[in-house]
């Protein structure tokens, strides 16, 4: 077996070049605590807030805005339950796709007592005209989208989203780690008030993420101990993660055009190549408005833990659902969201690539997958045993 | 068929996978790919260890059969640290390994199948009813769809491939030999399975476990029945029968005297002794289980006797149907040897009538019997009732 495929992405990318150097660097010779005041401690302090601004820079926030957090899923947990705190009456509203560090807070606060609504999607994943409208008109305080979706790609339109849930004064959450390296990601010109990130789905470090906030909102800790990220995250800073972050950001302010270009380009290559040799094959989710980067796909007849599983083994990484505590495969939450019964959802496959994949790879991938969708759909048709 | 096989030592019984050529109607299988069920024990970890030590493009699945909560350790296999074990067996091996999550075809085909059967009397044998759909139906089935050309586990058992069709043997450590659970399977499928430690005893085992350093070396067996946590099976059954499915009656000697009652049938096995809460003369013993009315039958010890059994449901491996009476032994426990009998399998060839040479003691019904000759299975069925 040759090199293996990564076509698991969305899961987590491989390091960027310039992210690794630069957590090396840090890791040598910056060892101080960032809080402490003597050089060590100025010189780690550096570090963080130099990603702080680079991470501002790339997504089109002013640097005080972004605190440092230890990654996506804390963000998510603290903008939510901060909200559930300083709101009398809170009702929170999120997509019924999203990922499950909001999906699965909400419901935790929901059993507390929160009100809460789960906003549809069809078929597509596209979520239900009209609906956001009647909840705000009947109280919602916090609107949670996610501005592409992890498991079917579809980008939702923030901005439009944004500008209704200001007007009803609700205020409004915004999950885009899946969307850096993707999309343009402005925040200032989004109707955002908080943002969560992290970039480790483009070749940052995973460990690190942040919240950007609309100036004058407050950011409440989620932990106590420490007055770090001016008591809003506290917590010895991270300090190599922070020097990877920084360079991740800045990748992503200079060559994000590029690699667009280059998803779209493999994108056409990849999908082509898979209905070239593969019949019976259904593409999911909005792919008017999907990420250049992500393919959800079915192959009828076909379990995707089977498909998963026979590819792993000729070298082809990717994915689907999500994993238990103890590895085996659930069905994916999203797709079942999207009214498919639980078969089907379990015939949804995610192959997720980026910029740097090569393009002799995504072909290669394409012939293997179809060679194996064959043997699976031969054996299912006709049990050898 | 159903010549005895004399002389063990001069067959060739594998314990290596035979080459692909008899492999050909699989199509994509990948030259020499094994699929190890691993449950997180030594055996299956050692058979994991052998094949990958030999070569082999070894791949490890451990079953996810069934949930316990997390908070909650159990000594039986296939519990959540059980396949983190298997897991860190398949790392330090370095293969491949998965999880499959075997939740829902475990519960309809084994649980279902064991409390139901207690519900009607009779006492299960939930692990022949694992191997014959879960490890040897559904896990074969995925073996083969990665590109595997086998299936390994890590029971004590053989197959002999040397004559034209693969036989099924007892394990050479007569202590652990497993054959006894495994008269279900559909022959095609001997074919496709290796069991690698067939030929060895458990020390040799641990042993080999030990030498490749393997983590669960020192691991204790697993003796209870998986998904019973703590071992009480009748606290398990009763837990998921509801009142209505109950069969509360009387206990009766087999004359007709009357000695007290019973809440449930569910909580007797023929030839049970202990737990019958009654005072006698003598010890008495669960002889017969009436589910019609629910009246549990005891009698003295001599009267658990039985000159022969009924099985259904049967199994054959070593032929279809033959011409007529066959002498061999049966085993009607997994615990106990073999004992000679009359086997006659009838028109309908599921059902089989079976004469012992001696009486037997407490034939059971639910639980299998398992024909041999010498060291070959012949196949099995589920006994039905016991012939006096």
């Amino acid at each position: 077996m040759s090199q293996r495929i990564y076509l698991d992405w969305n899961a987590t990318a491989p390091v960027l070049p310039e992210v690794r150097e630069a957590m090396v660097e840090a890791l040598g010779a910056v060892h101080g605590n960032a809080s402490s005041i003597h050089r060590e401690g100025q010189a780690a302090r550096a570090v963080v807030e130099r990603a702080r601004r680079a991470v501002a820079r790339a997504v089109g926030a002013p640097a005080q805005a972004v605190v440092l957090t230890a990654g996506a899923t804390e963000s998510n947990n603290q903008v939510l339950r901060q909200h559930v705190r300083q709101t009398p009456d809170p009702f929170i509203v999120c997509t019924a796709v999203e990922h499950p560090s909001v999906l699965e807070t909400v419901r935790a606060l929901e059993k507390e007592g929160v009100r809460v609504a789960l906003w549809p999607v069809d078929v597509r994943g596209r979520l239900k005209e009209g609906w956001l409208g009647e909840q705000l008109d009947a109280g919602a305080t916090l609107v949670s989208v996610m501005w592409a979706n992890n498991e079917i790609g579809n980008i939702y339109d923030v901005a439009a989203i944004g500008e209704q849930v200001q007007a009803a004064g609700a205020t409004f959450h915004v999950d885009g780690t899946q969307a850096l390296g993707r999309i343009p990601v402005d925040f200032s010109s989004s109707h955002i008030d908080y943002m969560t990130l992290s970039f480790h789905k483009m070749g940052g470090p995973k460990g690190i993420g942040a919240i950007v906030t609309r100036e004058g909102l407050k950011v409440e800790a989620l932990l106590t101990g420490g007055h770090q990220e001016r008591g809003r995250r506290p917590g010895t800073e991270n300090v190599p993660a922070a020097a990877g972050l920084e360079a991740a950001a800045r990748a992503l302010s200079t060559q994000l055009d590029a690699w667009r270009e280059a998803l779209g380009e493999r994108r056409r290559l990849f999908i082509e190549a898979l209905a070239g040799q593969i019949e019976k094959m259904e593409l999911r989710g909005d792919t008017e408005h999907q990420l250049l980067n992500t393919i959800n796909v079915a192959f009828e007849g076909v379990d995707g833990e089977d498909l998963l599983l026979a590819i792993d083994l000729e070298g082809i990484s990717a994915s689907s659902g999500s994993a238990c505590t103890a590895g085996s495969l659930e069905p994916s939450h999203v797709v079942l969201a999207m009214g498919f019964d639980e078969a089907s959802a379990r015939r949804s496959v995610r192959l997720s690539f980026g910029p740097h994949t090569p393009t002799d790879d995504l072909e290669r991938a394409a012939g293997i997958i179809a060679a194996v969708v064959a043997r699976l759909r031969a054996m299912g048709a006709n049990p050898p045993v | 068929m159903s010549q005895t096989i004399t002389d063990m030592q001069s067959c060739s019984v594998d314990q290596r996978p035979p080459s692909l050529e008899d492999a050909e109607d699989i199509k994509l299988a990948v030259q020499d790919r094994v699929v190890v069920a691993m449950s997180g024990g030594v055996d299956s970890s050692v058979t994991a260890g052998i094949l990958a030590g030999e070569g082999y493009d070894a791949v490890g699945i451990a079953m996810r059969l069934y949930s316990t909560p997390q908070e909650s350790y159990t000594k039986s296999c296939c519990s959540p640290d059980d396949l983190f074990d298997a897991r860190t067996v398949a790392d330090s091996l370095s293969i491949p390994f998965y999880v499959a999550n075997y939740e829902d075809a475990f519960r309809e085909r084994v649980i279902e199948y064991f409390v139901s059967e207690y519900r009607r009397g009779r006492t299960p044998n939930p692990c022949v009813a694992c191997n014959d759909h879960l490890k040897f139906d559904i896990l074969l089935q995925r073996s083969l769809a990665l590109g595997a050309s086998y299936l390994a586990t890590g029971h004590f058992a053989r197959i002999d491939r040397s004559g034209e069709v693969p036989k099924l043997l007892r394990g050479v450590d007569r202590n652990k030999d497993q054959s006894y659970f495994l008269f279900g399977l559909p022959r095609e499928a001997l074919g496709r399975i290796l069991f690698p430690l067939g030929g060895m005893t458990k020390d040799e085992v641990r042993d080999i476990a030990r030498t490749m350093g393997l983590e669960t070396a020192e691991k204790a067996e697993s003796q209870e029945i998986c998904f019973v946590g703590g071992g009480d099976y009748k606290a398990f059954v009763a837990k998921l029968l509801s009142e209505q499915e109950r069969t509360p009656g009387r206990i009766m000697t087999s004359s007709g005297e009357v000695l007290g009652e019973h809440d449930g049938i569910h909580n007797f096995t023929v030839g049970q002794r202990r737990g019958l809460g009654l005072s006698y003369h003598e010890p008495l013993y669960v002889k017969a289980i009436r589910p019609e009315d629910g009246t549990v039958i005891v009698g003295g010890r001599d009267e658990l006797a039985a000159r022969g059994l009924v099985a259904e449901r049967c199994n054959w491996l070593s032929f279809d149907r033959p011409n007529g009476p066959i002498e061999c032994q049966v085993k009607i426990r997994y615990a106990g040897e073999p004992v000679p009998c009359l086997l006659t399998v009838g028109a309908d060839p599921t059902t089989a009538f079976v004469e012992f040479e001696e009486s037997q003691r407490a034939v059971t019904p639910g639980q299998a019997a398992v024909f041999y000759q010498g060291e070959e299975v012949l196949g099995g069925g589920w006994i039905e009732e016991p012939r006096s």
